[in-house]
């Protein structure tokens, strides 16, 4: 809108919030799992509208006809044009409806430490949703999760995403 | 960081607070969640940025803590600084921002400046969280000037 220089806000102050508004979740709700809940359905509207933003700056103008094309896509472009990251994107399914992003740095988590207490809690599932969100207004209708998470002691990262098709119905999804 | 995201993700959370709390007609709960959601943000950016906690000479006078917030804190938070500070030199500060980033793009409908008069409670909130690690109390109002400007009017109480 504004074509004056906009002044970027740094990844601190987004990292930051995030986790302050976490915090403030775990004091709302008793259970992790209805902050991962909250979360997901959080980053699932913000998938939806970003996409949009993603599409208006991504270089690559051919559309992805496939899961392995668009999963690449994801990782090289989306991720890096938004949190500046790289995922690898591997361990495909046999019959490539199944991968994982795995995360060398998570910038939503960069000053995180979980307290033993929260066992629970998908700290960054606002990433699954934002992941399902963008997709599902490309025709996928995807899974996402975190299959693993160095917060919780894992040794890697690992966002495992799972295609359940490819709507041809052009039709845009109705927010949850 | 891509500002498209941080603006969209400030959106949703104020949409998901918002609908924990619609029974309420009341909105300075939504308000105080929000304003705790800066406190803590503040804090941090406060304490990773005030150098070596083993030097706590670094700020002679209160001024010079409240310069801290309007340069360096405002900075690495928004990449801009405060733009008017001034002050009656006995624990009043009334600190101006001309162009508050979360306001670049929002109109003057009445329900923009409604949610506006909300999403001020997140500069109030870093501006109190700030001053609380420098040790300082603060009451800090926020109000909306000619958007996107709007002023934040500190009242620092007696050590």
């Amino acid at each position: 809108m504004s074509r004056r220089g906009e002044a970027k806000i740094s990844s601190e102050l987004f990292t930051l919030t995030y986790g302050s508004l976490v915090a403030q979740l775990i004091k709302d709700y008793e259970e992790d799992e209805e902050v991962n809940i909250q979360l997901e359905k959080m980053g699932y509207n913000i998938g939806t509208r970003l996409i949009d933003d993603f599409l208006a700056n991504a270089t690559q103008t051919s559309k992805c006809t496939e899961f392995r094309e668009t999963a690449d896509v994801v990782a090289k472009v989306g991720f890096k044009m938004f949190l500046g990251i790289v995922p690898t994107v591997t361990n495909w399914s046999e019959d490539f409806t199944e991968c994982s992003l795995i995360l060398d740095e998570n910038p939503l988590a960069t000053f995180v430490e979980l307290p033993s207490s929260h066992k629970d809690l998908n700290f960054s599932n606002l990433l699954c949703g934002v992941l399902r969100g963008a997709l599902m207004m490309v025709q996928m209708r995807t899974d996402v999760w975190f299959k693993q998470d160095v917060l919780k002691g894992d040794p890697i990262t690992e966002i495992r995403l799972k295609l359940h098709e490819i709507m041809v119905d052009e039709a845009p999804p109705s927010d949850e | 960081m891509s500002n498209a995201l941080f603006d969209l993700f400030f959106v949703e959370m104020l949409t998901m607070l918002e609908e924990r709390h619609d029974d309420s007609k009341d909105r300075s709960l939504l308000f105080h969640k929000i304003e705790e959601i800066g406190f803590r943000v503040g804090q941090s950016l406060f304490e990773s940025n005030s150098g070596n906690v083993n030097k706590p000479t670094r700020f002679k006078e209160q001024l010079d803590v409240i310069k801290f917030i309007c340069k360096d804190v405002w900075g690495m938070a928004f990449n801009k600084q405060i733009d008017t500070l001034r002050t009656n030199h006995k624990g009043i500060y009334l600190l101006q921002d001309n162009a508050y980033r979360g306001f670049n793009k929002m109109g003057k409908s009445p329900a923009e400046v409604e949610k506006a008069k909300l999403m001020i409670a997140f500069p109030c909130g870093i501006i109190r969280g700030g001053l609380a690690s420098a040790g300082l109390i603060v009451a800090v109002k926020g109000e909306l000037a000619t958007l996107p400007a709007c002023k934040f009017n500190l009242e620092i109480a007696d050590a």
